[in-house]
């Protein structure tokens, strides 16, 4: 139950400056205080709800749609384009990791993931290489495939157009061999190094596919870069 | 739709849709190139999403488009666009759905024992220092090369053709000895390396055969390694197998290592452009490359 501030109450003089778009000067901390909290659930309920899936919706989604159908268009980025030139012989991708390079970073196309595998790890980064990062330059990715097997996949943005990937492997039979293909041509093949992992740096926009191979078996994933 | 699209009619737009249905490729690519900009734009009017969403869509959705499936839905009964918007909308929301967001974890992990250990170690960058020791190689490959007499130069370079380029003073000295312009010159060493590229590209293919035969030996050596209930005559079969593919291997490696793997121009043609004969080619390679390996084994002592 909201503590009422007595005669001075305050919060209409909140919401008046909100909509005058002015400063705030309030000085009663039990006006501010219902109104964040006010503000703060409005926003997560806006954020939480579904889009409406009513027949009402569509219509108006699609009226919208034709109303507003070639005004102010942004281009595709050319990425995109790229992308969808090169992918459409290859059967469709259902839990691929695509990287999308941008001017200020890159992107992880996650719709394409496995959310149920794929977990994005965040906190103190590690510190890549030597390199001090910035939000938006480094993603790390962890990818259960079974109770035995766990990948951590490290994606840094180096410098413009590469990319730097680093995959560690936390399996109950090590992994031996790791290669690297890209566009389906070999790149090189290395040893994986004792504590599982293998580094690939300099990967520029392309198609890639990285297999770890041990006595028994072998697990390979595909990376986009686009 | 993108500004600078051809003017559709209905029909063609059906047949067009109809073709995709088919899963007609050409038809695809040809639908993806009108309206790639629809399916960008779409999420970002209607449903406000960011930029970097209508990207993840944008994918998401040419994944789900590309196989054509989903244009046999379309009969003509309505208009294309309130059909095309209707297939984008229902894309929308099982993107929404599709894309939950990734859980969220704490980099820090813990072993068995109960230590701290981090997801993946560091790793030290090194390119740095790569780069520096190659720039160092080039320039003094490059000082070695202007060390040498003029014409011992160019029969080096000429040879090397795909490799390096020729300064001014060394095209002068070709045309005079071959009593050519500097414009004809110019324009056969253009077409002599696009020549050459096509060799590369051959070497390129052979460099692919000897990784293709690699990797097929460590399948075989999995192979032999993984199973010891093989049948006699199979394990025999996959070690000639072996046998073969190694053979086949080291011939090829030998011939990368003699230098059949670089591209040379032909030393008929050095030949002809100085005016000397095939041997005398040779013989001057001979000498050029003993002078540049002894002047870098010289360098190397002083590094």
């Amino acid at each position: 139950m909201t503590k009422y501030c007595g005669e001075n109450c305050q919060r209409d003089l909140v919401l008046e400056s909100i909509l005058k778009e002015e400063s705030w000067n309030v000085d009663c901390a039990i006006c501010m205080e219902d109104f964040l909290r006010f503000e703060e659930t409005t926003v997560q309920c806006l954020l939480s709800q579904d889009w409406l899936d009513d027949e009402f919706s569509q219509k108006l989604d699609i009226r919208k749609a034709m109303v507003l159908n070639g005004k102010g268009d942004l281009p595709v980025p050319d990425n995109l384009f790229r992308y969808a030139k090169n992918h459409f012989n290859s059967p469709e991708k259902s839990n691929q990791l695509v990287i999308s390079l941008k001017h200020n970073g890159l992107q992880v196309i996650t719709s394409l993931l496995d959310a149920s595998r794929w977990v994005e790890v965040v906190g103190f980064p590690v510190a890549f290489r030597g390199t001090s990062l910035e939000t938006g330059q480094y993603f790390v990715f962890e990818e259960k495939v079974d109770k035995d097997l766990t990948f951590f996949y490290q994606i840094v943005k180096e410098k413009p157009g590469e990319v730097y990937l680093s995959v560690k492997a936390y399996s109950q039979e090590p992994f031996r061999q790791v290669t690297l293909k890209k566009d389906g041509r070999f790149l090189l093949s290395l040893q994986v190094s004792e504590d599982g992992a293998a580094h690939f740096s300099g990967l520029k926009v392309g198609d890639y596919s990285i297999e770890f191979r041990n006595d028994l078996t072998s697990k390979s994933f595909e990376l986009a870069i686009v | 739709m993108t500004a600078n699209m051809p003017n559709l009619s209905s029909e063609e737009i059906f047949d067009l849709v109809q073709k995709c249905g088919e899963g007609d490729l050409s038809s695809l690519e040809l639908f993806f190139e009108l309206y790639s900009q629809d399916i960008y734009n779409f999420p970002l009017k209607v449903f406000h999403l960011t930029e970097d969403d209508a990207s993840d869509f944008f994918i998401y959705a040419f994944e789900r488009l590309k196989s054509g499936k989903k244009f046999k839905s379309f009969f003509g009964k309505s208009s294309f666009k309130t059909w095309f918007f209707s297939v984008l909308r229902n894309l929308v929301i099982d993107w929404k759905r599709t894309k939950r967001e990734l859980k969220i974890q704490s980099i820090i992990r813990y072993n068995k024992e109960g230590e701290e250990i981090l997801g993946i170690e560091d790793e030290p960058d090194t390119r740095e220092v790569i780069r520096n020791e190659a720039l160092e190689i080039t320039e003094h490959f490059q000082e070695a090369m202007r060390g040498l007499k003029l014409e011992n130069r160019v029969i080096f370079k000429l040879t090397f053709l795909y490799y390096l380029h020729m300064e001014e003073e060394e095209i002068n000295f070709l045309s005079q000895k071959s009593n050519k312009s500097i414009d004809e010159i110019q324009i056969e060493l253009l077409r002599l390396r696009e020549e050459l590229c096509n060799r590369e590209v051959e070497n390129i293919r052979m460099e692919d055969k000897i990784t293709a035969l690699y990797l097929a030996i460590l399948e075989i050596q999995e192979k032999l390694e993984r199973v010891n209930t093989l049948k006699k005559g199979e394990r025999e079969r996959l070690e000639i197998s072996l046998r073969k593919k190694y053979e086949q291997r080291k011939r090829l490696i030998d011939r990368k290592l003699k230098g059949h793997f670089l591209v040379k121009t032909p030393y008929k043609v050095v030949a002809k452009y100085l005016g000397i004969t095939e041997g005398g080619v040779s013989v001057s390679l001979v000498r050029v490359i003993e002078k540049v390996q002894k002047n870098f084994r010289n360098w190397g002592d002083l590094r």
